[in-house]
């Protein structure tokens, strides 16, 4: 009998805490609430969802562990931006900085000091309240730590080498200082929370019982799933090596719609991993699944069938890729060796330059390259990036007021080389240079790069119209990237990754950044250019007024655009295929929305066939 | 627009893929019930159906419902181009010989021009590889290599392959979904005027009927 009772008792304690696993009695206090479908809010071309369904998508290789700190590649990235979240984030939609964990942040008035005020009433997954220990234990203890290895610390590290310091100011605010004011700072914020209840065991500092180092191989992908607590829409249900990832719904996650219905709207999100992206493709035409991210290439053949199979091809070429195409010509060529002095001048001569930015028949290229599907770019910045220079504001539409344009202009061109001397001084139909030697420029890139190639082919046919002679040749990416790096190329055209952060330009363009590689004696001697973007580049990271920062940075556009050190081409359009039965599904592209985010504004996506 | 509700009952539906005498609807019918049979039926089910059913509206439903959990174009991704090719041309079953072929053009669709589909399409002597060309060059025709209408609806009637007439069936079923006013009723009095004597224009009727069974075309 007393068995009896104490397993009854011990019935209704587990039913009470299962009952209190299943998620928030009531909204908590420091809920988000995304304003779905309301009016004068960048959410209002989305619609409140329903509760319920699978969304599938598909990666095309295993994740490698479940750490967001430890995590490198994207096949890991994927899973640990669904599981955690930081105190900020992207808006998917404006691409600006956005509340996530903090709900919001002061910023003091000699720019050095952030407060970030926590959500209130929030938890972990596992029921487990979330505090500021945990941001602490996140910076202080991991991020900052020099006994764990990760990537993520370069994001924190300050102009000076420094990094900022976070203090706690109480259970739900931290204070962030730098020595002089960062305006990156504030994104890089939005490194992932980890929970300290259950990592701090991991971390030699807080537990002298493990090795310096354990960390490393914490969240591995043998860990129980239950121990792989988060704050983000999903936890991992269970993995299936080269088959699949399920991911479940979150019961504390603290975010809801205007009508108060807790987010993620699906109950489930599956990662399918297939082997290559023509089963991905057979999958989705299946409809297995619900998403595709298509090559340019794949458009055609996907465009005919998708009114036929209940899918849409969602093609805006006024929201490209991010990205950046372009070509340059090597300003050092032959300063090590004393060779190639009549190349080298006219390299580093701006009208030179101008003259060929002239040459680029973008219409052709994207037209004939691109299908019609892709944009003229002329800024260093992507499009997508809220400080690209063609908004109006800082994060404001694109109208393209200030652009910089050299448009397609044979006749332009070669008034600008006649007018440097580049002439045909032999009558053979080719320009030379003074000492009658002809002007002759081999363009690479890396074999394979079908969209290069093209736009190289209309390149010589056009500069050949004016008498220049242009050769194309590709060569393995491993000799490109050599001769990039090593400063022995003659003229390049190739392509940058792109983001938000405009100081990321500053790889490129600040004269001893890594991707300077156009003029790497720049950094011992740099150009006026140089030197004025030097300063706007540190004026730039100095202020934390966004709209202060987009006046910088769109002077810092115009700069690099007229200096034409790198002559930008053109640029595939933002593309992905998804259900028709997908709601919102205009923000759920598995390969990253136009605004950056790779694939994880999934939130609010949601099945409509649930409302039938 | 309709987007969350079907436009017909699962019963009406099923209704119709089995009673309807013009072959497009009820094979409309049946491309709207797929999902349903999928989510709700099992394989032995289906496959009895499929074997089973007096319709073709309803065997296409249950092939196709079968085919969502046991696509065997999967299998086929594995082999090489050539080896597609070779399938597509010999294999056993006009079934099997069609999986070739389409599975060969995903694999080969990054380097597909108009000109090269429709020099397959016209293919005489391989009927299954012209109609997946066929299937591939609607693409063309309804993005980057754009027909009008009436030279679809010529090229479907008078189409000189059954390839090439595909081609612009589905083009023309493409475009109508999109942009069609039309009502259910009045598609179907569309297919009952087509379906004997522009059997292309009643199939390309057909599957804009399906589109709009399903709950998401223009003009419900």
């Amino acid at each position: 009998m007393r068995r009896s009772v104490a397993l009854t008792i011990l019935a209704m304690l587990t039913g009470g805490l299962a009952l209190f696993a299943q998620g928030y009695s009531e909204i908590p206090v420091g809920a988000k609430i995304l304003p779905l479908g309301v009016a004068e809010t960048p959410w209002e071309e989305l619609r409140p969802g329903l509760r319920g369904g699978t969304f599938t998508t598909y990666d095309l290789g295993n994740p490698t562990r479940w750490n967001p700190t430890t995590a490198v590649e994207t096949s890991t990235t994927l899973y640990t931006n669904l599981i955690f979240h930081g105190m900020v984030d992207l808006n998917p939609i404006t691409a600006t900085i956005d509340p996530a964990l903090a709900d919001r942040w002061e910023v003091s008035q000699d720019g050095r000091t952030i407060v970030f005020h926590l959500r209130q009433g929030l938890c972990w997954s596992d029921g487990e309240p979330f505090t500021a220990d945990d941001v602490l234990f996140t910076f202080n203890d991991v991020i900052l730590n020099d006994d764990i290895t990760t990537g993520v610390r370069d994001a924190l590290r300050l102009p000076d080498g420094t990094f900022p310091t976070i203090e706690r100011l109480g259970d739900h605010a931290v204070r962030v200082t730098t020595p002089t004011p960062f305006r990156p700072i504030l994104s890089a914020m939005g490194q992932k929370i980890l929970p300290e209840h259950r990592l701090a065991q991991f971390v030699h500092k807080r537990n002298p019982d493990v090795a310096p180092g354990t960390f490393n191989t914490a969240l591995g992908l043998d860990t129980d799933p239950a121990e792989i607590v988060g704050m983000g829409p999903y936890v991992i249900d269970r993995f299936v090596p080269d088959q699949q990832v399920v991911l479940k719904r979150n019961p504390y996650y603290y975010v809801y719609d205007a009508e108060r219905t807790q987010l993620p709207y699906y109950d489930e999100r599956v990662i399918l991993i297939v082997p290559s992206d023509d089963v991905a493709l057979l999958k989705f035409l299946n409809g297995e699944i619900d998403a595709f991210a298509p090559q340019l290439t794949d458009l055609p053949f996907l465009m005919g069938q998708g009114p036929l199979r209940g899918f849409t091809v969602l093609v805006d070429p006024g929201a490209p890729m991010y990205g950046t195409s372009w070509i340059g010509f090597n300003q050092d060529i032959g300063l090590a060796d004393g060779t190639d002095e009549n190349k080298r001048e006219l390299y580093r001569n701006r009208t030179f330059r101008q003259a060929f930015a002239h040459l680029l028949d973008k219409e052709a290229m994207i037209e004939s390259v691109f299908f019609g599907l892709a944009s003229p770019q002329w800024s260093s910045l992507s499009f997508g990036s809220p400080f690209y220079a063609g908004r109006e504001t800082y994060g404001g539409p694109i109208t393209e007021r200030d652009a910089v344009i050299y448009a397609y202009d044979l006749v332009e061109a070669a008034r600008l080389l006649d007018s440097i001397g580049i002439i045909d001084r032999d009558r053979d139909g080719w320009r030379d240079f003074e000492d009658g030697s002809r002007v002759e420029i081999t363009l690479s890139t890396v074999s394979g790069q079908s969209n290069a190639e093209g736009m190289s082919v209309i390149l010589v046919d056009r500069a050949r119209r004016v008498g220049l002679d242009v050769e194309f040749v590709t060569g393995d990416a491993t000799a490109v990237l050599v001769s990039m790096f090593s400063g022995t190329f003659d003229a390049l055209i190739l392509a940058f990754t792109g983001g938000n952060e405009p100081n990321s330009l500053t790889s490129a363009f600040a004269p001893c950044g890594r991707l300077h590689f156009w003029r790497r004696s720049a950094c011992e001697g740099p150009t006026d250019v140089d030197r004025a973007l030097a300063e706007l580049f540190a004026a730039g990271t100095a202020t934390l007024d966004d709209d202060a920062a987009f006046e910088i940075y769109h002077e810092a556009q115009r700069q690099i655009a007229e200096d034409v050190s790198l002559i930008y081409t053109v640029y595939g359009a933002f593309r992905y295929a998804f259900y028709d039965h997908v709601g919102n599904a205009q923000m759920a592209n598995p390969s990253g929305h136009a605004t950056g985010l790779s694939g994880n504004a999934v939130d609010f996506i949601f099945d409509r066939r649930l409302a039938s | 627009m309709s987007c969350t509700v079907f436009a017909t009952t699962i019963e009406q539906l099923e209704d119709l893929a089995r009673t309807e005498a013009i072959r497009e609807i009820g094979i409309a019918a049946g491309l709207a019930l797929i999902d349903h049979y999928a989510a709700t039926m099992s394989v032995e089910q289906l496959e009895r159906l499929a074997e089973e059913a007096l319709t073709p509206g309803l065997r296409i439903a249950a092939q196709r419902a079968i085919a969502q959990s046991e696509d065997p174009l999967q299998i086929l991704v594995g082999l090489t181009e050539e080896e597609l090719l070779g399938l597509a041309v010999s294999a056993e079953t006009a079934d099997d010989r069609l999986d070739a072929a389409r599975t060969y053009y995903i694999k080969i669709r990054r380097i597909l021009t108009v000109d090269r589909l429709e020099s397959d399409a016209a293919d005489l002597e391989n009927r299954e590889l012209a109609l997946a060309a066929g299937e591939a060059l609607a693409g063309f025709y309804s993005s980057v290599a754009p027909r009008n209408e009436n030279a679809l609806i010529e090229q479907a009637v008078n189409g000189a392959t059954e390839g090439l007439r595909i081609a612009a069936s589905r083009a023309l079923s493409a475009g109508w979904i999109r942009t069609s006013p039309l009502k259910q009723e009045e598609i179907m009095a569309k297919i009952a005027a087509h379906t004997i004597w522009h059997t292309e224009l009643a199939e390309a009727y057909m599957w804009v009927l399906a589109n709009r069974f399903s709950g998401s075309g223009s003009a419900e």
